[in-house]
C-alpha cells in the first residue's frame, strides 16, 4: 500500500530540493500537514537532515518533499516522510490545499499515509486545530506536533500537550524544531502510535434536518454549519488545553505596523525597502559580476588557452569549443552566483523578518487593478535590475496562478542588461535627446507590463485579482542567520544546477554555428570569417522577417539572436560582425555607432532613426536572454515558458513593425 | 441586550475598541478563510490601525490579520456601549478631516 501512495508523491516532488535519503520499500508513509507558517518544513528538516526551503511566509512549500526518518525504535527503525503543502484545511482553495486533500483523503484508504503528524502553531492553537478537526474525522492514525511553544510562551500563552492530546484523542507532543529538540520523544510517540490500530473517527454531528428548514437546506448551509461544529470542538479544546496570561502581543510590533502599512509612511518605507533592493542587486552585484566576467574571460579562458597548447590541441577547434563555449557558458552561469545569491539572501531577510506579508498589504491595491496580489510588486522592481532573479523571487507568491502571471510579465520589465544597448543607440540616432529616448524606454517598459497584464487577466485568467485581501501578519522576528545561509544557499544551488544545462548548452550551439563554415570553400572549422559561417546564413534567413520593421540586415538580426542568449552580447555582437573593436564605454559610440547607423540606414530606405526605436522596442519586448528562459522553466514549468516566449515574440514584432510603419509616415 | 444601533462594519469602529463580531458578510470561499483564522461570530476582535488601501490590520486571538476595505466591512460587530461614544467621536474627527 504504501508503494502505491509513494509512487503517486513521487510525480509532484520531482524537485530536487528536498536533498533527503528515501526510505527503504515497505517503510511506513507518514505525512506532514499543518496550516503554512507554522514550521512545518522546518520539522522536515529536523527529522529528516533534508534542506528544504522555509520561510516566514505562507505557502513556501509548493512541492511536496520527501525524505527518511531514522525513528530509533526497535520495531519501526525508519519511516518514510512526506512534507504537504501547507493547509489550513481539507476544504482546497488553492492548488497547494488540494494535492494536501488528495494526499490525505483523496485516495481509497488503503493508500493513504499509515500516519499523519499534523503541526500545530502553540501561538495560534485555535486556527491551527481545525485542520486536525478535519483529518480526525477520517481513518487515520494522527500524531499532533505542538510547535512555537517559545514564541507562545512569550506571549503568555501556555499549551499542556498532554490535556490537547486527550481532548484531541490524538497524542501532542511538544517539539522545537528551531533548536532540533523534541525528536525523540516525537519519534517515540509516532512508532507508538504507528502500532496503535487506526482510530475510529471522529463522529461527525447529526445536521438537523429539521421541518422547518428542511428541503432549504442546501449544500453550501450544510456546509457552514459543519465548519462551525468543527469550530466549536476546536474552541472546547483551546478552553481545555491552554491558558493565557496576558491579552494581545507586544504593541511595538502593533507600533510597526501602525507605521509601516499606513497610508502615508507605509508606500514612503516600502519604496525605501525597493530601493535598497534594487541597489544592492544592481550597483552592489555589478563590480562581482564584472569581477568574475573578467575571471572567466582573461586568466581562466587564458589558462586554458595554455593548457591546450601544451597538449598541442592549441588553434585547434577544440581549443575554440572549450574557451568559446564551455568556459564562455559556465562563466556567464557564474557571473549570475553572486547577483542572485544576494537577491536569495534579501528575499530570506524580507520574509524571515516578516516585512514581505506588510509590503504586501501597501501594494495590494496597486497591483490587484492588473490582476495580481501586493506581493507582485516585488519581483517587478527586481526585473528592472536583473529579470533572472526577478523570476525566481515570484515563488514568494503562494497562488499558483499569481506565480505564472507575475512570471510571465517580469521579461517586459527592462533589465539593466538592455540599457547599454538603449545607451549606444539614443546617443547615436538621438545624440540630442538621449537621455529622454532611454527614459521613454522605461516608461514604456512599464506601459508594457501593464497592458500584458490586463491583456491575460481578460483572456486567460478571468477570475484573477477578485480575492479580497485576507493576510495573516506574522510576527516580526531576528532572521535567523543559519536559516538564512541554508536557503540563499538551498536556491542558489537549485539555480545553478537547472539553469546551468540551457545556459552552457545555449551558449554551445552559438559557438557551433559560429565557428561552422557555411559551405565549402568558407574556410575550415573553427577558422571561418564572420560573414561566411553557418551563423551568419541563419542570420541572413531570419533577416527578412525584420524588414517591415525598418532592420532586415543580416547583422543586425544576428545580433538579435546573440541577444536572446544575452543582451549583453548584442553590442559585442555587432562589434564581431562590423570587425570593429567594442566601444571601450557605451557613452561614446564611435565607429560602431557610425557602422550601426549606416546599416539602418540602408535596411530602412531611409528612415534610419524611426527603425532605430522600433528596433529599441523590439529589444524591450522580445525575451531578455537564455538564462532568464532557464529559471521561468524552473518556476513555472516548460510550457508557460514556451508560452511566454511566443507571446514575447509576438508582441515584439508587432510594436516594432507598428512602430516602423507608423512613424516612418510622419519621420 | 444591546440594541441593533450598536452594530457597525467593522471599518467604522474605533480603532483598539473591544469588539464582538456577530455577523460575516463575505462570500463562502473567503468568509471560511475568516472564520479559519478566527474572524467568525462570537470572536474578540480589535482594529489596531488603518492599511494604505483603506483597510485595516484586526487583533484576533493573538495574531494580525490584513484586511482590505472590503472585507472589513464585511464584518459586523457590536461594540460594548461604552465605546459608542467613541464611534461619534471618531465620525465627528473623520469629517472634520
Amino acid at each position: 500500500m504504501t508503494d502505491q501512495l509513494a509512487a503517486r508523491t513521487a510525480v509532484p516532488s520531482c524537485h530536487s530540493d528536498a536533498g533527503g535519503r528515501s526510505a527503504a520499500p515497505g517503510a511506513p508513509v507518514v505525512a506532514l500537514a499543518g496550516s503554512p507558517n507554522v514550521g512545518k518544513s522546518t520539522l522536515f528538516n529536523a527529522l529528516t537532515g533534508a534542506r528544504r526551503q522555509m520561510g516566514n511566509w505562507p505557502g513556501t512549500s509548493v512541492e511536496v518533499g520527501r525524505g527518511s526518518w531514522a525513528l530509533g525504535d526497535a520495531r519501526v527503525p525508519e519511516v518514510a516522510l512526506i512534507d504537504l503543502p501547507g493547509a489550513y484545511s481539507l476544504d482546497p482553495a488553492s492548488p497547494d490545499e488540494e494535492l494536501t486533500r488528495d494526499l490525505l483523503i483523496g485516495a481509497p484508504p488503503d493508500e493513504r499515509p499509515d500516519l499523519v503528524i499534523v503541526t500545530v502553531d502553540a501561538a495560534h492553537l485555535a486556527r491551527s486545530l481545525y485542520l486536525v478537526a478535519q483529518v480526525r474525522e477520517h481513518a487515520l492514525r494522527v500524531v499532533v506536533a505542538l510547535t512555537m511553544a517559545d514564541i507562545a510562551a512569550r506571549r503568555g500563552i501556555h499549551v499542556d500537550a498532554h490535556a490537547l492530546g486527550a481532548h484531541l484523542g490524538a497524542p501532542a507532543v511538544d517539539v522545537d524544531p528551531r533548536h532540533r529538540s523534541g525528536r525523540a520523544s516525537l519519534g517515540e510517540v509516532v512508532a507508538e502510535t504507528l502500532h496503535q490500530p487506526v482510530p475510529v473517527p471522529r463522529p461527525l454531528p447529526e445536521m438537523d434536518l429539521g421541518a422547518d428548514m428542511g428541503a432549504d437546506l442546501d449544500a453550501l448551509d450544510a456546509d457552514l454549519a459543519l465548519a462551525d461544529s468543527r469550530f466549536a470542538w476546536v474552541d472546547e479544546a483551546v478552553r481545555a488545553a491552554s491558558r493565557t496570561e496576558a491579552t494581545g502581543r507586544s504593541t511595538w510590533s502593533d507600533r510597526i505596523d501602525a507605521v509601516v502599512t499606513s497610508r502615508l509612511w507605509g508606500p514612503l518605507v516600502f519604496l525605501g525597502a525597493m530601493w535598497l533592493v534594487f541597489q544592492v542587486t544592481t550597483t552592489v552585484a555589478a563590480p562581482l559580476q564584472d569581477a568574475l566576467d573578467t575571471l572567466f574571460t582573461g586568466p581562466v579562458s587564458e589558462g586554458a588557452r595554455r593548457l591546450l597548447g601544451l597538449v598541442g590541441l592549441g588553434g585547434t577547434p577544440v581549443e575554440g569549443f572549450v574557451v568559446n563555449g564551455l568556459i564562455a557558458g559556465v562563466g556567464m552561469l557564474l557571473t549570475f552566483a553572486p547577483l542572485m545569491a544576494l537577491m536569495f539572501l534579501l528575499l530570506a531577510l524580507l520574509e524571515d523578518s516578516g516585512y514581505l506579508a506588510r509590503a504586501a498589504v501597501v501594494t495590494d491595491r496597486l497591483m490587484r487593478s492588473i490582476g495580481l496580489p501586493g506581493r507582485a510588486f516585488l519581483p517587478l522592481v527586481v526585473g528592472f535590475g536583473c529579470n533572472v532573479p526577478a523570476i525566481s523571487a515570484t515563488r514568494t507568491l503562494p497562488n499558483a496562478r499569481h506565480r505564472i502571471m507575475t512570471a510571465l510579465l517580469v521579461p517586459l520589465t527592462s533589465c539593466s542588461a538592455r540599457l547599454t544597448v538603449y545607451v549606444l543607440m539614443a546617443t547615436t540616432f538621438f545624440p540630442r535627446q538621449a537621455g529622454t529616448v532611454v527614459f521613454l524606454m522605461y516608461v514604456l517598459s512599464i506601459a508594457l507590463v501593464i497592458l500584458l497584464g490586463l491583456a491575460l487577466r481578460a483572456t486567460l485568467w478571468r477570475r484573477v485579482g477578485d480575492e479580497p485581501l485576507i493576510l495573516d501578519l506574522p510576527p516580526y522576528q531576528r532572521p535567523h542567520l543559519r536559516l538564512m545561509a541554508d536557503q540563499t544557499w538551498v536556491r542558489l544551488r537549485t539555480f545553478l544546477q537547472t539553469a546551468g544545462g540551457i545556459i552552457v548548452a545555449t551558449v554551445t550551439i552559438v559557438w557551433l554555428l559560429q565557428a561552422t563554415p557555411a559551405g565549402p570553400g568558407h574556410g575550415s572549422f573553427g577558422d571561418v570569417p564572420a560573414e561566411d559561417s553557418a551563423y551568419a546564413a541563419t542570420a541572413m534567413a531570419v533577416a527578412p522577417v525584420f524588414e517591415p520593421a525598418g532592420f532586415g540586415e543580416w547583422r543586425t538580426s544576428s545580433a538579435l539572436v546573440v541577444g536572446f542568449v544575452a543582451k549583453e552580447a548584442v553590442i559585442s555582437s555587432w562589434a564581431q560582425t562590423f570587425a570593429v573593436s567594442e566601444p571601450s564605454s557605451s557613452d561614446q559610440p564611435g565607429r560602431l555607432g557610425e557602422l550601426v547607423r549606416a546599416d539602418f540606414e540602408r535596411s530602412s530606405g531611409g528612415h534610419g532613426a524611426v527603425a532605430a526605436v522600433a528596433f529599441m522596442v523590439f529589444l524591450l519586448a522580445y525575451t531578455p536572454c537564455v538564462a532568464t528562459v532557464a529559471t521561468q522553466r524552473r518556476e513555472i514549468g516548460l510550457r508557460w515558458t514556451l508560452f511566454g516566449i511566443a507571446v514575447q515574440l509576438a508582441m515584439a514584432w508587432t510594436l516594432a513593425v507598428l512602430v516602423f510603419q507608423v512613424g516612418r509616415v510622419f519621420w | 441586550m444591546p440594541s441593533l444601533e450598536d452594530r457597525v462594519p467593522l471599518g467604522s469602529a474605533p480603532l483598539r475598541a473591544p469588539a464582538r463580531v456577530v455577523e460575516v458578510v463575505a462570500a463562502a470561499a473567503p468568509r471560511r478563510r475568516l472564520a479559519e483564522l478566527g474572524l467568525r461570530p462570537g470572536a474578540v476582535v480589535q482594529a489596531r490601525s488603518r492599511t494604505s488601501g483603506g483597510g485595516r490590520v484586526v487583533a484576533v486571538d493573538g495574531s494580525r490579520i490584513a484586511l482590505d476595505r472590503a472585507t472589513v466591512s464585511g464584518l459586523i460587530v457590536e461594540l460594548a456601549d461604552a465605546e459608542l461614544a467613541d464611534v461619534e467621536l471618531t465620525d465627528v474627527e473623520g469629517s472634520a478631516r
